[in-house]
Order: C-alpha cells, then sequence, then structure tokens
C-alpha cells in the first residue's frame, strides 16, 4: 500500500503539463530550489553546490540524434527531412541548458544569504507545419493557397550572477534574489508574421511580412537576404558584457499548517539591453513577384531563366539596423502546493506559466516517498503539448552532502541524445550543519 | 517549386511592327492597321503647262510704232500675266549728229499699275551714227496685259533742235517671257500620264501563308493648286496576279471624268486635295484579290476644264502643281487559313541542371483577334540537335471571340502546359536557342476575318514547377 499513491499519481492525470525543472520545484530540501523560489531552501549553516547542469529539450520533433547528421567531413547538418513525421500544426522546440557553476549559501535562524553565478543557454522556438513543408517539398503543395511561415522565436545565453537573500518569520519565509545579467547571444522575433501566397494562375508569390528578427552573435544574412542566412560560430562567450541586464526573482514560503505548504514565486522579472553587436533584420512590406516583365517580345534576343530567379529570391530581403533594444526576460510565475501525507509521503502541486509563450501553463502532480533516512524518491506525472510526462528524482541525503538527479520525461527515452523530451538535473551539494534529515 | 517565370505582353502594335520590315503599315480611316503600297508620284507643274519661251534673236524696232509678240500657247486664252526674273534690253541706233531725246512706252507691260515708260539721250559722239544699248530692265513683277495679243512699243525720238524723227533700225531684246501668275481660259485639254504600275510584294514583305484581304482598297489622291477645273479619266486598271497575267479591274468609274475639285480665285495658293477609290462596293477588285496581287497597273488621263467651258477663268501660279498618286491599301482585315511565323532567340538553360522536373504552366490572355498553335524547339547551334517540347494535351491558343464580321467581342483563356522529364531537362541544358514557330489563324478557323487593331493585346504569363535533384 505504501506505493499506492505513487501509482496513483501515475494513473491520476493524463492531461497535466510538464516543464522544466519540476522536480527541483518540488524539492524544497535541495539548494537549487531556489533557483524558482528565493524563499526556498531555508537551512542554517553554510552550503555550497558544485557545478550542476540542467539539460532539458522539448521538441515535437524528433530528438537530436535524428535531427543532427554527420557529415565524412565530420561537420553537423540540420536533416530537415527529420521533421516531416509527426508534423503539427504548430511545433516547438524548447531547450534550456544551465549550468550552475557556483553557488553558495549562508542561513541563520531568520535570514540566509546566498550567491551564485549561473551561464544560461534559453530557446523556444514555434515553427508551423508549413514552413518546414515549403522547405522540403516547396510551394507546389501551397498553389492557391496563404501560408503562415514565420517562425516565433526567442533564444539567448547569458551569465547570471544572483545575490539571494531571504527572512523567515515563524510560518513565512520571504526571498529575494537580484540578478545581474550579462547577455551573449540573443536572437527574438518581436514579429513574425510571413504569409506566403502563391497563385493558381502562375504561381504567382505574393509575400506580406511583419517581421522583426533581432539577432546578437548567432545568425547573419548576406545581402540582408532571409534566404542568406549563415549560423555563426558560438565561439563569442564572456562572463561581463556590454549587454547587461537586471532581473528580480521573489518569493514567498508559507507553512499552512503543520502539513501543508504553499509557495508561490515571480522569477526572471526584468530585462537586458542589448547594445554590442546587435543587428535587427526587419521586413513589413507587401511584395508581389510576377516573374519578369517582358514587353518588347518581338525584340528579344535572349531569355535569361536565372535573372528570373533572382528576382525571385529579391523579395526575402529584409531590412538591416544595429539599434541597441532592450528584451524583457520572459517573466515566469510560480504555485506549489505541498501536502504531507505522512511522514514518508508527500504529494504536491505545481504550476507553472510562463509569460509570453504559447502553451504558457504547465501543471504537475509530483509525489515522493522518503525510502529511509538518506534516500529519498519522487515521480512526477505532467503533460504539455497535450503529451503525457512521467518524471522521477532521487535525493541522495548525507550528513555533508546531498548527492540528486530529476529526469522530468521518462517516457520518451532517457538518452538525451535519441529523445526529444528530454530533461536532466544533475547535482551534488554540500552541507555544514543544518541539513534535515528526510524523517 | 512553384513560381512565375515571366509575363509577357504582346500588343498588335508589336505584331505589325515584326510584321513590318520594309512595308509602310499605318491606319486606315476605319482605324484597322492596313499595308499601303504607292506609286510614285505623277507630276504637272506650271512648267509643263507652260514653259519658259526664250527668245534666242532680238526684235527689230522698225518704226516708232512696234508690236512685239506675245507667247501663245494652242487652247489658251491668255489675258493677263505676270513675269519673273527676265530682262529688257533696248539698242538704239541714231544717225543725226546731234543728241537724240528718246521717250520709250510699252502700255501693255505695267508694274504697280504704272504703264512702262523710260527716257533715253542716244548721245552723239562727234561722229554719226550712234548707238545706246539701254541698262537691262529687269521685267520681275511687270504685268502683260494680253488683251490685243501684242505687246505695244511706242517711242517718241528727237533731235536736240526739237524735230521728231524715225530711228534707224534699232532692236528690243526680251530675254524669255517667263510667268509667275497667269490668267485666262482655256479649252478642255488631256494630259495622259501612260501606264503606271505599283509593286505590290506581301509575299518577300510580308509573311508567308494563305490568307485573304477581306477589303482591299485603290486609291488615287490628286492635289491640285492649279486655278483649273479639272478631272480624272480612268482609262484602265489592272490587277496583276501570281500569275502575272492582267486582270482587268471593271467599274462604273470608268465610264466618265472624275470631276475633281480645285482652288478658286480666293483660294490662291491652297492645296485642293481630293481622292477617288476602287473597293469591293463600286468594283470587282475583292473578286480579282482572291488571289495574290504582285501589282497593280493602271492608265489615266488628267483632263484639264473638262466641261470645256470656254468662259471659265483660270489661274496659274508660279509655285502650281497637280500631283496625282496612286496607294494601294490592304487592311488587316483577312481571313488567315494558315500564316506562320517563326523566331529564334538564345535561351540560357544550364540553370536547368539541377532539376529533375519542369513543368510550365502557360495562361494566355488573348486579346488578338488570330488563333496561334505554338511550336516550340529547343536546339542546340553547335551540334544541330532538336528537343521538341509538345504541350502535353495538343492545346492550341484560341482566338479572342468575335462576331460574324471580326469585331472582338471578348479576350479567350488558354491554358498551356509544358512538360519536361528528367532525360529531356538533361538534353535541353545543353542547348541555346528556342525557336517558337507560330501558326496562326483568324477566328472561326480562318474563316472570319480578323480585323487588326492597335491596343489589341496578347497576355501570356508562364508559371514553372520544379523539382531538385
Amino acid at each position: 500500500m505504501r506505493g499506492f499513491p505513487f501509482i496513483i499519481s501515475i494513473c491520476l492525470n493524463l492531461t497535466t503539463w510538464a516543464q522544466p525543472e519540476l522536480s527541483i520545484i518540488g524539492s524544497q530540501e535541495l539548494l537549487q530550489s531556489d533557483i524558482y523560489n528565493p524563499a526556498s531552501f531555508h537551512q542554517v549553516g553554510w552550503h555550497f553546490a558544485f557545478p550542476s547542469l540542467l539539460y532539458n529539450v522539448f521538441h515535437t520533433g524528433p530528438g537530436y540524434q535524428k535531427l543532427v547528421k554527420r557529415n565524412a567531413d565530420g561537420s553537423n547538418i540540420l536533416q530537415i527531412s527529420a521533421l516531416r513525421p509527426g508534423l503539427q500544426d504548430n511545433n516547438y522546440l524548447y531547450s534550456d541548458l544551465r549550468l550552475q557553476s557556483l553557488k553558495i549559501k549562508f542561513g541563520e535562524t531568520h535570514w540566509s544569504v546566498g550567491l551564485d553565478h549561473e551561464i544560461i543557454f534559453h530557446n523556444s522556438i514555434l515553427y508551423p507545419r508549413e514552413l518546414v513543408g515549403l522547405y522540403l517539398d516547396g510551394n507546389q503543395q501551397f498553389i492557391g493557397k496563404t501560408i503562415q511561415i514565420g517562425p516565433v522565436g526567442q533564444a539567448y545565453s547569458l551569465n547570471s550572477y544572483g545575490l539571494n537573500l531571504a527572512y523567515r518569520s515563524d510560518k513565512i519565509t520571504l526571498g529575494i534574489k537580484p540578478r545581474f545579467l550579462f547577455g551573449n547571444h540573443f536572437a527574438n522575433t518581436s514579429r513574425s508574421s510571413a504569409l506566403l501566397t502563391t497563385s493558381e494562375d502562375v504561381y504567382q508569390i505574393s509575400l506580406s511580412t511583419d517581421l522583426r528578427f533581432d539577432n546578437v552573435g548567432l545568425l547573419s544574412f548576406d545581402d540582408a537576404n532571409f534566404l542568406n542566412y549563415q549560423i555563426l560560430p558560438l565561439d563569442r562567450w564572456r562572463l561581463i558584457t556590454k549587454n547587461s541586464g537586471l532581473a528580480l526573482d521573489f518569493g514567498i514560503n508559507m507553512d499552512l499548517s503543520k502539513n501543508f505548504n504553499l509557495a508561490l514565486s515571480v522569477i526572471d522579472w526584468g530585462s537586458i539591453h542589448w547594445t554590442d553587436g546587435i543587428r535587427s533584420y526587419v521586413s513589413r512590406q507587401t511584395i508581389q513577384y510576377n516573374g519578369i516583365e517582358v514587353l518588347d517580345l518581338f525584340n528579344k534576343d535572349q531569355i535569361d531563366i536565372g535573372g528570373a530567379l533572382d528576382s525571385l529570391t529579391n523579395i526575402f530581403v529584409l531590412m538591416e539596423n544595429e539599434s541597441a533594444i532592450r528584451f524583457r526576460l520572459p517573466t515566469k510565475y510560480i504555485a506549489t502546493a505541498n501536502y504531507q501525507l505522512s511522514p514518508q509521503w508527500e504529494v504536491r502541486l505545481i504550476t507553472y506559466y510562463q509569460k509570453d509563450l504559447d502553451e504558457a501553463l504547465v501543471l504537475a502532480l509530483q509525489t515522493s516517498l522518503s525510502i529511509n533516512q538518506s534516500l529519498k524518491l519522487g515521480s512526477m506525472i505532467s503533460n504539455r503539448h497535450d503529451e503525457l510526462n512521467l518524471g522521477i528524482s532521487a535525493i541522495l541525503n548525507k550528513p555533508k552532502w546531498i548527492g540528486f538527479f530529476a529526469i522530468d520525461q521518462l517516457l520518451f527515452g532517457i538518452n538525451p541524445l535519441a529523445s526529444n523530451h528530454f530533461n536532466l538535473r544533475l547535482g551534488l551539494n554540500l552541507h555544514f550543519s543544518g541539513t534535515a534529515s528526510f524523517n | 517549386m512553384a513560381f512565375p517565370l515571366a509575363n509577357l505582353k504582346v500588343l498588335s502594335n508589336d505584331f505589325i511592327k515584326e510584321l513590318e520590315n520594309d512595308a509602310d503599315i499605318g491606319l486606315n480611316d476605319d482605324g484597322i492597321y492596313t499595308i499601303f503600297f504607292t506609286s510614285d508620284s505623277f507630276i504637272q507643274s506650271k512648267e509643263d503647262l507652260f514653259p519658259r519661251m526664250s527668245f534666242g534673236l532680238p526684235v527689230p524696232i522698225l518704226d516708232s510704232v512696234v508690236a512685239l509678240p506675245v507667247p501663245a500657247i494652242s487652247e489658251l486664252n491668255l489675258s493677263k500675266g505676270i513675269l519673273k526674273g527676265d530682262q529688257l534690253i533696248f539698242l538704239f541706233n541714231s544717225s543725226e549728229n546731234t543728241d537724240v531725246t528718246l521717250t520709250v512706252s510699252l502700255p501693255n507691260l505695267s508694274l504697280g499699275g504704272e504703264p512702262y515708260r523710260a527716257n533715253y539721250i542716244i548721245p552723239f559722239d562727234g561722229a554719226a551714227p550712234s548707238s545706246l544699248t539701254t541698262e537691262p530692265l529687269d521685267l520681275n513683277g511687270y504685268e502683260v496685259d494680253f488683251t490685243e495679243k501684242v505687246l505695244t512699243l511706242r517711242y517718241d525720238a528727237r533731235r536736240a533742235d526739237g524735230e521728231r524723227i524715225v530711228l534707224p533700225l534699232s532692236f528690243a531684246q526680251i530675254s524669255a517671257f517667263d510667268f509667275s501668275y497667269l490668267e485666262g481660259s482655256i479649252n478642255r485639254t488631256s494630259i495622259p500620264t501612260g501606264l503606271q504600275r505599283i509593286e505590290i510584294d506581301i509575299q518577300d514583305t510580308l509573311i508567308e501563308g494563305d490568307y485573304q484581304f477581306q477589303n482591299p482598297k485603290i486609291h488615287f489622291d490628286i492635289a491640285n493648286n492649279f486655278g483649273i477645273p479639272i478631272g480624272i479619266k480612268v482609262k484602265e486598271v489592272f490587277v496583276v496576279g501570281s500569275d502575272l497575267q492582267q486582270h482587268p479591274l471593271v467599274s462604273d468609274l470608268f465610264e466618265d471624268i472624275i470631276r475633281l475639285d480645285y482652288p478658286g480665285f480666293d483660294q490662291k495658293g491652297e492645296v485642293i486635295t481630293d481622292r477617288f477609290s476602287f473597293d469591293k462596293t463600286n468594283s470587282n477588285l475583292l473578286d480579282l484579290a482572291q488571289n495574290d496581287i504582285v501589282a497593280i497597273d493602271y492608265d489615266l488621263d488628267i483632263i484639264i476644264n473638262p466641261e470645256n467651258t470656254p468662259d471659265v477663268q483660270f489661274f496659274v501660279l508660279d509655285s502650281s502643281r497637280a500631283v496625282i498618286t496612286a496607294e494601294v491599301e490592304l487592311g488587316f482585315e483577312a481571313t488567315i487559313e494558315v500564316v506562320r511565323i517563326e523566331k529564334t532567340v538564345a535561351i540560357q538553360l544550364g540553370d536547368l541542371d539541377s532539376l529533375s522536373f519542369l513543368r510550365l504552366k502557360v495562361v494566355i490572355e488573348n486579346g488578338l483577334p488570330l488563333s496561334f498553335d505554338p511550336q516550340l524547339v529547343l536546339e542546340d547551334s553547335l551540334t544541330g540537335a532538336q528537343l521538341p517540347l509538345s504541350e502535353s494535351s495538343g492545346q492550341m491558343i484560341e482566338s479572342a471571340t468575335t462576331d460574324d464580321s471580326g469585331n472582338i467581342l471578348e479576350s479567350s483563356q488558354n491554358v498551356l502546359f509544358y512538360q519536361i522529364s528528367e532525360d529531356q531537362i538533361i538534353q535541353a541544358v545543353s542547348m541555346n536557342r528556342l525557336k517558337i514557330e507560330l501558326s496562326l489563324k483568324s477566328p472561326n478557323g480562318g474563316r472570319i476575318p480578323a480585323i487588326i487593331k492597335p491596343g489589341q493585346m496578347m497576355e501570356i504569363r508562364i508559371g514553372a514547377e520544379v523539382k531538385l535533384k
């Protein structure tokens, strides 16, 4: 019977949603949980975290192994054709790579202070089915139709330097973490409408755009033409850059009863001012391409088909500028309700809402079981994009250290290269006095 | 991929321009494109009717009153003339031993209304006889009164003591009688033009094929500023066919003199133009034009004063001319059973080597009253290899819809497909020329005439579907 809630939690909810680090959000005994709520992990003593890695990928299409092929010369190429099976009307690719390099926290009975540094890579891309179809099979399939081909995307990499401050009263803990941000790479489509119409007549092409693509160090476009893109080498990485910003995380943790705990937090409330290396590509126009005009047919001595194709590519020309922009981080709102069923069992409901995201709300139901004083196992069921996910976690709690791992998405395999829904957090923390055991 | 390749507009203007080459193509009175073939002009000027008359010898002055001759032309009854540029010189002789005073007058010759009158002195130089050669008198502008049919010369010669004398033989020298203006009356006069020919070189100039002009016309244009009643007598007109035989034109216009307008005395200097024509309404020209026309032969006379009314006064200016021009008008209102046009253009298809499939969609909105059956052939100019491109279902371009008279009602819509397989693409890559052969017909299979007017347009839009290898 001890396993009953665990099984129930798996079977109960086939429509809840999953999102990065849900397991960590719910594990307040982990030092890393204050990433998602500065009021979390309030323990007396010194606490150090060894570098901790989060790798999260969610793709409605295939995983890395199918998507990227290695050429004979050792270079990697993107296999767009691998996207064809399972294409949906809208397709998502989210990925996060967060490397926490340094984390120190010192806590007293009522207050705590901590420092951390984190390297964050994030991208979220929404691409329509038609864009992939257009790339793979051309626009014949869309003759007589208008299709939206503008991808919505956001990608950035930055260094985050955080100062975590928390105060704890009898039942309530308040936490705030100002974070100083220094951006390295950036891409954002603040406007992303590109309507492509292929006429039934002789396939006249109309492109109606309302696009803005801001970019630092990720892509370049020769001749400002959208088709002539190049992926820039990601060798531009500095700890401090001119692209600076500030973000605030704040949270509250309330023990509402002996067994019931409620935690609320807002994170990534802030912005980065991108000034160094910023290039913006803008297109806001409707261009009709009807082929080359020949008005004096009888005087034509030569027909240049290549010229006609060159003219066609010109409709994808963008306006380019280098004005600095301020990018607001996608703010997240997190709520966790935790209920202690028994000394061994806990169950919690996690909601995660990310502003401006297409699938903004995530729900998860997590249970955890303390096997003994050292080992705690967790399971989680969640859903995102109408797909079921199961997660597990394990925390090994020793007197001076805690080791843990969490995988939020088991159903799609645990090979990070093969899986298209993968989430893993590994870590090892050192604790000097104050770390509570599970029982 | 599917994308538009080209958007071509073929205007009737361009089409005509392509046909034009050496032919003279313009618009006729109905606004229809028309080929004009024009004869050399037959010109009659004042000099032809009233030539300058020179006098080789001086006129003797035998007495104090002498009648000098004036020009006379048969059928003419001149009443007035104005001279231009000629000279009058007198040579007076005297046998007196004194100076002789001389007054000379020509009452029929006046300038500004004043009859000619001049005084001279024959100087005595110490030994008789004496003589005087007068300075040349510029006769330009002098008016001659022809009512007495002669020029009367009178002189009054007196010695120094006042005694009137008759001079010994003297002379008047007039270089010529040349008039810038003449008035008078004229009897009916006929001026033959002789047999003239207009070459009709449609076969060489234009296009090959079977076609029939539906409204051929032969015009005769007369531009006249003689102030003389004038008419044209058409003696004969022949249509010369491709058999080189003369086929006589039959028309009521042959029966009478065609009377033309002419400028009146209040229209001096104005050119009066007139035209008479042979067409399908007044002759058998359409029947004769069933076969190809290679030439038109014609013979006509210009008839002056065709009514032969002696009282009618005429005038002739120095600039007077009568110009007769014949013109054959073949309007593009033709039934066309088949006519072929061919054009070859250079083309670069090297870019096609990355394709495994190519299909061209050609949408034609044809506002021309002609159907087209296009044949496309890719050629390699070096090896002579050819690759015909066939329309997938054998479609052709229909003509614009017309009424039975050939007037356009609306454009036709046509969709043609040319599919090129991968094998053909491989061949096509080395081709460097595209030969376009167009077989044309007028509407309803060539039974309804095609009327070609400016502004008629055929719009051709070409799209391509390709698959990359």
